[in-house]
């Protein structure tokens, strides 16, 4: 091998570039502020964990109506199981023996991914909204099933029953369309914030479908589900 | 019943491994190379040993290890914890529409295939399309980071172009286009455009080009990775307070903490 280069100046020396690193959300140090808001001696005793989600994402503390609504459509976006990819991933990671932090970083990148893929094909809908949602929405956002409907309605109704309830949700919508109005009507209005509620929503329930899977356990695990159909 | 997913990327045999078709142990080994199996596998063209090196050069030619480079200081920071997988997929994670890394490649060797097409290689005329103006705010290609004249790594792209010795109509067309930009302009071109092109002249798909390039990347990932999770530094877990500003919202209180109903 040749000798080292010394060491010459860099461009990067030498970049008009700021010494500090600025802090927008959380006041760093022993006592954070979240928005404004102090989370020891405020939010810690004021709001519960999903209401410290959404004051995270929406920037201000929510209204009850908003907080129940949050709370109830959160439920209803959690319900990733085994058969969605992110979490048949990290299950997967955890059965060939991924440490705990592995798993966890499958699921959530898988989960990143689902909702990106989700709001995506939301895109009409999206409009709709943004558009304030007056007019019949899209067709796209109509339920795929009877199934689908049925889901739609017992978020209308669980809605209902905690008096969060939003008059969008009249039109006939597929779940997911509606979990993203009601969110929507919880002041997460931009993509962003919808990607982040939905991936929280179902980050732990995703990492414990996994971690409920035996560390090691190849064997039982089926390789061939679903089925590849392999050569040229 | 569901239908079988359909691929050809290949398979596990008995005794043998199939890639595209073709036996790892019979057709690839010892006969190929890490960029012949690496363009098999993402349906590329077919790579014989000259375009291999070729391949080598243009690796070596996009080396720029730095840790300060952003993608870099972003596997430095995640990897910071100990583990060199984490911070390699926080890299990877990162690379989707950024505008740095090799994500840029693929616009890259989309517009200037397309152009090539339009213009029939003239470049005259493809500066009339590319150049700044009001539909086009940014020329893809140009624009190099930091207090540099030229982007380094260019020389060395366009010595390993010309050292293959095989047409390399794209890059000329993009070496040609460079330079009228950058006398009419002032638009310095930077690395993305050449390696792009030089690739699309071996025969890559915009797409492909992209994943060859993350190939390319990949090593100084690796690297910086493995440096950051064997230090562990505390410097980079959690900046030193005096290198923080906060700029956020001041103290104030929720309607709760106030007494008041909210809604």
């Amino acid at each position: 091998m040749p000798p080292s280069v010394p060491r010459t100046g860099s461009p990067i020396d030498h970049m008009p570039t700021p010494d500090r690193l600025s802090a927008k959300v959380v006041r760093p140090g022993a006592r954070p502020l979240l928005h404004g808001y102090d989370l020891q001696r405020d939010l810690s005793v004021n709001y519960d964990g999903g209401e410290l989600a959404l004051i995270a994402l929406s920037g201000e503390a929510p209204s009850e109506i908003q907080s129940s609504r949050f709370s109830v459509t959160s439920a209803f976006a959690a319900g990733v199981s085994a058969a969605h990819a992110p979490v048949h991933a990290a299950l997967l990671a955890r059965r060939y023996g991924s440490r705990d932090s592995g798993v966890a970083s499958v699921a959530a990148i898988g989960l990143t991914e689902l909702a990106r893929f989700e709001l995506d094909g939301q895109a009409e809908l999206l409009t709709w909204l943004a558009a304030g949602g007056e007019s019949d929405p899209p067709a796209s956002a109509a339920p795929a099933s009877d199934d689908d409907a049925a889901a739609s309605d017992r978020l209308r109704e669980a809605l209902r029953s905690r008096g969060c309830y939003d008059r969008r949700l009249d039109a006939e919508l597929g779940l997911l369309p509606a979990v993203v109005t009601s969110l929507h009507a919880c002041g997460l209005t931009q993509r962003w914030q919808l990607e982040a509620a939905f991936t929280w929503a179902r980050l732990p329930v995703a990492i414990a479908e996994a971690m409920a899977h035996d560390r090691g356990d190849l064997k039982t695990y089926p390789i061939n589900v679903p089925p590849f159909s392999l050569g040229e | 019943m569901t239908d079988p997913i359909r691929s050809s990327i290949g398979y596990a045999g008995f005794g043998d491994n199939i890639l595209r078709g073709l036996s790892v142990r019979d057709d690839l080994f010892g006969k190929s190379g890490y960029w012949n199996a690496l363009s098999l596998s993402i349906g590329g063209p077919p790579l014989d040993r000259g375009a291999e090196a070729h391949l080598d050069d243009l690796c070596v030619a996009m080396v720029a290890p730095d840790p300060r480079i952003w993608p870099l200081k972003v596997t430095w920071l995640v990897a910071s914890y100990g583990s060199a997988w984490a911070g390699l997929s926080a890299a990877h994670a990162s690379f989707a529409d950024a505008f740095i890394g090799p994500w840029p490649t693929v616009e890259i060797a989309e517009l200037y295939d397309h152009v090539f097409r339009e213009t029939r290689g003239n470049a005259v005329d493809a500066v009339s399309l590319l150049a700044p103006g009001a539909t086009r705010r940014r020329v893809p290609g140009f624009g190099v980071a930091g207090p540099r004249a030229v982007d380094e790594r260019i020389a060395l792209i366009r010595d390993a172009v010309a050292r293959r010795g095989q047409s390399a109509l794209r890059v000329e067309f993009a070496a040609a286009i460079a330079d009228q930009l950058l006398r009419l302009h002032d638009l310095v071109p930077n690395v993305g455009l050449f390696v792009a092109t030089a690739l699309s002249d071996v025969g890559f798909q915009p797409l492909q080009v992209g994943l060859v390039v993350h190939a390319f990347l990949e090593l100084q990932v690796v690297g910086n990775s493995f440096e950051s999770a064997s230090g562990q530094l505390s410097s980079l877990q959690a900046l030193d307070p005096d290198a923080v500003h906060y700029e956020g919202m001041m103290l104030r209180q929720s309607s709760r903490a106030r007494g008041e109903a909210s809604g």
